[in-house]
């Protein structure tokens, strides 16, 4: 049919424009990289280890070689996915990637849900009866959840629903004899658990991402609110609600059909860029709840210098975001049939 | 003659804004006859789209209405929206100005219909809303095929082609056009224009054509209405209009027509007024060419001319109204050059 | 047509430019200007704090002890000599989050002039030049935007770390570095739609020359929109300082009191039951955020007229006068 090929044809063109973006970042990501005095391997290793072995090592990398070399192979890499092990632990990364990866991606995920409904929900309301207590409310909600830093709230949650009410765990992705005895899958402890039919790890895992998942979304939700409500706003001026008034339609439908849908077609283009939002979000999040994702390995191999490790994860980190942004893109011309090329 | 299908007696509305009330119709009266159409002409901000929504109880919060909208026995001033809403579409269609915005860009054409066709008559099953529509596109030149696009795919011509179909697969019998053709070209023009004239042939619909073209008033309209600044100041068969112009506007509006055989510009002198403060007397009297004493003190009556026409002005008379020395012409001062709009 | 001069012409002077802009505001009623003067109030309150920090912080931002050399309880909850309580490291939270207002603006201060200097002319050029260099730019400042702005911040400040001394330049280097493409982007995507605004085809048809157009129109169309667009980054910059002090790659404490720093700290208090040393830092955090956030939106509903509301009256019609019936016309005029 004529829509699915003009679709299809939009599909193709985002991916080819996603590839200079992907290498633009790859370069930013080699050059930062180098930026620093001297080469990863003495700066993580130097003086923990003989000078020969230091030698042997930056050959074996190839550091000595010229950074054009360095480059090219480095773009190879990338394309193979071969992203090393690290310096200071010799895990290799991908290990890395997927184990930790996945403790984020569970966080992210729920996060994303808490926010989606938090925020879209309440900034439709506080459009919905504008100007009214509901409005300023929801507005004022809003603005404070944007302005809370994460580990603001997350040190909130702990000390009210750890320490003072005792509903809550504070720290960890699951109690120390669940994560020992679960079966790893897929390493999404959700999932996992439920591939398991391990009803009492379930429980558990999930009361974990209680506070971490609520914390996240919330903050990233705060900012839906504003953007849903001025959308709201918008479309219910629109031309096309006041000429379906005209024509009799019911208020009601005319709100909930054409207002509402119409104010949250920019919504999924804003979800792809909050996601980079969110990954920033995750990272402190885990610091503050010790969740073992990708953030906080980031900041370890950071604080030990391991360079390689840091490229690595932030080569990935850069991979999935444009991923993520080429299917937000691709959804959004799905839901919305004016985007094509 | 033939009851009238559509009679406005008296209307105002009136907007409230911060720097007093604006004035948009001050008191207003016409007939709307089955088969026939009334061309509403005037400048932009003389009230003449304020009008036509008032008639449908379109306005926005803080409008005042007053006077009378007889339809079918009923005054639809003060009418509470529930009722309001059952009339329009049946009863009074619109169509609008610009109709590249009024189509939701979310839904398709089909769905525009079924909807319509649904909230008024909900007993009607799938297969014969579908027929209706067909055939209401048909009438206007859109083939079957393009039913299941979206808005986006029709150009603005066609656009307003479906909102004309849009509005008539109810058959009203009152259909209040708003500038249907301002925002279109000329070749579209006649086409849409020719459409409406088969309206009143086929339908017996009556129809109110609002528009500042007066080129189309004379193709177009049975009966013509020019409005000033709130006020309708002229109003007759439209042959009698433009033969033998009774108001000083209508005549100066005629002059400043440009055509083939134009050789030299005419125009009014001087901007139509602020609404929230309108001249004393007539409305027209600063810029009139033939303004006396009386009419910048005392409102013009109504007068019925031989010809036919109505017009509200003190050249007709009657002068056992007008005080001694009312007849004198008026001295007005120069109009700055600044004052020119 | 009768004209007699009796009186002199009208004069219709314009309203300055100060006061065209600044109509909106007193036009619009209700919700959007008590907001902007809230935030406007709350703003002005951390500035006060900042300047006068050492005159009302009642001790120094790092100090543990008396001047008599008398050490302070470590964490010891609110009291009279200590009003906010002290933190693990015995020293006065008030002092702390009164020295960290001064830190954070000072620092954001600092950052903002320099994203805006590059940020502000890049976007200004690209915009109106368009081409290559539109494009390579835009290319560019998409990528960095696409990506998460706290890691690569965390990045660079550790970068720069290694050649700077002082925290706070890297700190405030770092964070311009992240809000550069912001305002690209922003300029950018204005003046291209400036520029294509009838007004500006216009001019250049009255053989206005580039420059000129580029000044009088595209320049102060979008310069109206940079203060709301500076004090929303603002207010982001300084939760992305907090951010970084809290990871511990923002403000060295050595150096100057920061929120974010106090809060990483305080986390491990939270296990104990001790909420002064966390609460009191987030909540300037969030006061001093909301207060930016709230001058920048309620300047954006204000100056933003399509969803702007006009201030209503009621409207009282008289009463109408009794209809005058038209009278045939005897004979013609």
């Amino acid at each position: 049919m004529k829509q699915s090929a003009s679709l299809r044809r939009y599909i193709i063109t985002r991916l080819l424009l996603a590839i200079p973006m992907l290498w633009i970042l790859l370069t930013i990501v080699f050059l930062l990289m180098r930026v620093a005095p001297g080469d990863p391997i003495t700066a993580a290793l130097g003086g923990r280890v003989p000078e020969e072995e230091l030698q042997r090592r930056r050959h074996e990398a190839g550091y000595d070689r010229p950074l054009i070399v360095q480059y090219v192979e480095y773009l190879k890499d990338v394309a193979t996915l071969n992203f090393g092990t690290t310096l200071v632990d010799n895990r290799p990364l991908t290990e890395v990637i997927v184990q930790n990866g996945a403790a984020t991606l569970e966080l992210t995920f729920f996060a994303m849900i808490v926010a989606m409904v938090s925020g879209v929900g309440i900034g439709l309301l506080a459009g919905r009866f504008r100007d009214t207590p509901i409005d300023l409310g929801g507005r004022l909600f809003g603005i404070i959840l944007y302005a809370a830093p994460v580990f603001f709230l997350g040190f909130l949650a702990q000390l009210t629903f750890g320490k003072w009410l005792g509903w809550l765990p504070t720290s960890g992705r699951a109690s120390p004899i669940v994560t020992y005895e679960l079966q790893t899958h897929t390493n999404l402890f959700v999932v996992d658990s439920i591939i398991e039919r391990n009803w009492s790890a379930l429980r558990d895992v999930l009361l974990h991402l209680i506070m971490p998942a609520m914390v996240l979304g919330l903050v990233i939700g705060g900012v839906f609110i504003r953007l849903v409500r001025v959308n709201l706003l918008q479309t219910m001026k629109g031309d096309y609600v006041e000429a379906a008034r005209a024509r009799g339609v019911t208020e009601k439908r005319v709100v909930y059909k054409h207002a509402f849908k119409n104010a949250l077609v920019p919504v999924i283009t804003v979800m792809g860029l909050e996601f980079a939002v969110l990954l920033s979000g995750a990272v402190l999040t885990e610091q503050t709840f010790n969740w073992p994702g990708i953030g906080s390995e980031l900041v370890r191999y950071l604080n030990n210098r391991d360079y390689v490790a840091v490229q690595g994860i932030i080569v990935f980190t850069g991979i999935v975001v444009v991923i993520v942004s080429l299917m937000i893109d691709i959804l959004n011309a799905w839901v919305d049939p004016r985007i094509r090329y | 003659m033939s009851e009238h299908v559509l009679e406005v007696r008296d209307l105002r509305v009136w907007y409230g804004t911060t720097r007093g009330p604006v004035r948009a119709v001050d008191g207003v009266s016409f007939d709307l006859d089955a088969g026939k159409t009334l061309g509403l002409v005037g400048e932009s901000g003389c009230g003449k789209s304020t009008l036509g929504r008032g008639i449908l109880g379109l306005l926005p919060d803080g409008a005042a209405t007053d006077g009378e909208v007889v339809y079918d026995g009923r005054n639809l001033v003060g009418l509470p929206q529930r009722r309001l809403r059952e009339l329009r579409g049946p009863d009074i269609g619109m169509i609008f100005q610009e109709p590249m915005t009024r189509l939701d860009p979310l839904m398709r054409i089909e769905d525009h219909f079924s909807e319509v066709l649904k909230t008024h008559e909900p007993d009607l099953d799938d297969a014969q809303v579908r027929k209706r529509s067909l055939e209401a596109l048909a009438g206007m030149g859109i083939p079957p095929t393009r039913f299941r696009q979206y808005p986006h795919e029709f150009s603005g011509g066609m656009r307003q082609r479906i909102m004309i179909a849009l509005a008539l697969v109810l058959r009203p019998k009152v259909v209040i056009a708003d500038e249907p053709t301002t925002a279109l070209d000329v070749l579209v023009e006649a086409q849409i224009l020719s459409i409406l004239a088969d309206l009143r042939r086929n339908f017996d619909t009556a129809l109110l054509l609002i528009t500042h073209n007066l080129g189309i008033v004379a193709e177009a309209c049975d009966r013509v209405a020019v409005m000033y600044a709130g006020k309708i100041v002229e109003e007759g068969r439209s042959h009698d209009v433009f033969r033998t112009p009774g108001h000083p506007y209508t005549r100066e509006l005629l002059r400043s027509i440009i055509s083939l055989s134009t050789t030299g510009l005419q125009y009014i002198p001087g901007a139509p007024p602020d609404l929230t403060e309108p001249p004393s007397g007539c409305h027209f009297h600063p810029r009139c060419p033939d303004a006396m004493r009386v009419c910048a003190d005392l409102d013009p009556v109504p007068r019925d001319l031989a010809t036919g026409q109505r017009v509200e002005c003190w050249l007709h008379g009657p002068e056992h109204r007008i005080p001694p020395g009312g007849q004198d012409p008026l001295e007005r001062r120069e109009i700055a050059v600044a004052e020119e709009a | 047509m009768a004209a007699q001069v009796d009186a002199p012409p009208v004069v219709i002077r314009r309203a300055g430019t100060l006061r065209r802009m600044w109509a909106p505001m007193r036009e619009a009623r209700g919700q959007p200007r008590v907001i902007v003067w809230v935030g406007i109030g709350i703003t002005l309150l951390f500035v006060i704090l900042a300047i006068f920090a050492p005159l009302i912080a009642p001790y120094g931002f790092d100090q543990y002890r008396t001047a008599e050399g008398v050490r302070f309880v470590k964490q010891e909850a609110p009291s009279a000599a200590h009003l906010f309580g002290t933190n693990v490291m015995s020293t006065d939270v008030l002092s702390r989050v009164v020295f960290g207002a001064r830190t954070a603006i000072e620092v954001v201060l600092l950052s903002l002039f320099v994203s805006m200097a590059i940020g502000l002319p890049l976007g200004l050029i690209a915009g109106y030049r368009g081409g290559r260099l539109d494009r390579v730019l835009l290319l560019f400042m998409d990528a960095l935007l696409a990506f998460p702005s706290l890691l690569f911040a965390i990045v660079i400040a550790f970068l720069l770390s290694q050649t700077f001394d002082r925290s706070m330049i890297t700190a405030a280097l770092a964070i311009s570095i992240v809000y550069i493409p912001q305002y690209f982007r922003v300029v950018r995507n204005h003046v291209i739609s400036v520029r294509e605004e009838p007004y500006v085809e216009a001019a250049r048809a009255l053989g206005a020359k580039p420059n000129v157009v580029m000044r009088k129109y595209v320049l102060q169309n979008v310069i109206q929109n940079v203060p709301i667009i500076a004090t929303l980054n603002a207010a982001d910059a300084i939760l992305t300082l907090a951010a970084l002090g809290f990871l511990g790659y923002g403000i060295q404490p050595t150096e100057a009191a920061e929120w974010g720093y106090d809060i990483q700290r305080a986390i491990s208090d939270a296990g104990a039951g001790i909420w002064w040393t966390g609460l009191f830092p987030g909540l300037a955090i969030v006061l001093l955020v909301t207060g930016l956030t709230l001058v920048g939106e309620g300047l954006n509903d204000v100056l933003n007229p399509v969803i702007r509301k006009r201030a209503i009256r009621e409207v009282t019609l008289p009463p109408r006068e009794p209809e005058a019936d038209a009278e045939p016309e005897e004979a013609s005029a």
